[in-house]
């Protein structure tokens, strides 16, 4: 099997697509997990602040989100636009 | 190489990734869940009854991602499909990454979980039900990371893909794109279920909002596994 540069470009560009997504998810995963976790005990104490403490929850979580939309853009990026 | 020693070497090397890191996080997590288990225990020997019961049922769900992991070694070692595809062999060791580390993940977090229903189950054994369902519930979202990554797995073992080098390269990154995209998923949701536990047995009163705050969170930490899902997917697919 002869193996071409373009065909090299392709492969490493796959193979980065697979890591940026993979690695990306690591603290996105862990941090989403505990602010989810700390909220529901912070609603089980005052369930009368369940809207405001709902709704920091999910802006925070969508913060914490945001890592691993970047690595999904570049991601897809990596598979769809680099030749 | 000669055709099917590499294609032993696939299968062979892919279950024993599999099942070696598949293991590793529900024997962690089982040891938590255990450990909390024995100190609950400790502190109201009366409850010892309703502590075991709710210990067996935690680790059986927290030991099924294992589980998948060791069917798929036993598929790798004894349906391996045929010999002659450098990138099916690639497949199959992406597909021992896949589930092997997917399933660390997810079998840690329901170790949590199961020792934080312990843990309350010890100190209210009244709300030993209502502990019993938010835990079940939680562990099951957070068993999804663990199924992502077994489907993945699944398809890099039985999909046909021509033996060129970008997808021998293809078959790698798939599997560790979901592999490492499911396990800190699993972690999270898993924590998020074990504080819900612990705080439905304290606040039975709120079990409703807490399990309703819990599956808003847990479906929002699912969407970083759900990007590597797709992720995968594309590269499985669209190389």
């Amino acid at each position: 099997m002869t193996i071409t540069g373009a065909e090299i470009i392709r492969a490493a560009a796959v193979l980065a697509a697979g890591f940026c997504m993979g690695f990306s998810c690591l603290g996105p995963g862990i941090g989403e997990g505990y602010a989810c976790g700390k909220a529901v005990e912070a609603i089980a104490k005052e369930p009368q602040q369940a809207g405001p403490i709902t709704r920091t929850m999910l802006v925070g979580q969508a913060v914490t989100e945001s890592p691993a939309i970047y690595a999904l853009v570049i991601a897809l990026l990596l598979l769809f636009v680099v030749k | 190489m000669d055709p099917i020693s590499a294609l032993k070497l696939g299968s062979f090397v892919g279950a024993a990734i599999a099942v070696g890191l598949g293991s590793l996080g529900a024997a962690i997590g089982i040891g938590i869940a255990t450990a909390r288990a024995v100190e609950a225990m400790m502190r109201q020997p009366k409850a010892a009854g309703t502590i075991t019961r709710v210990l067996l049922i935690g680790i059986a769900v927290a030991e099924s991602p294992a589980i998948f992991a060791l069917v798929v070694a036993i598929i790798l070692i004894f349906n391996p499909g045929n010999p002659g595809n450098t990138a099916h062999v690639m497949g199959l060791l992406g597909a021992g990454i896949s589930i092997g580390i997917g399933t660390i993940g997810s079998a840690l977090g329901e170790g949590y979980t199961a020792g934080h229903a312990c843990e309350s189950v010890g100190r209210q054994p009244g709300n030993e039900v209502s502990v019993v369902r938010t835990m079940l519930l939680g562990q099951a979202v957070a068993e999804s990371p663990a199924i992502f990554s077994l489907v993945v797995a699944m398809l890099l073992i039985f999909i046909n893909v021509s033996d060129s080098f970008v997808h021998i390269i293809a078959m790698l990154s798939a599997g560790f794109c979901m592999g490492i995209g499911a396990s800190p998923a699993g972690i999270g949701e898993g924590f998020a279920a074990g504080m819900a536990s612990k705080n439905v047995a304290r606040y039975p009163q709120s079990a409703g909002i807490i399990t309703r705050t819990m599956l808003v969170g847990q479906a929002v930490t699912e969407s970083t596994a759900i990007y590597c899902f797709v992720v995968a997917m594309c590269i499985i697919y669209l190389t």
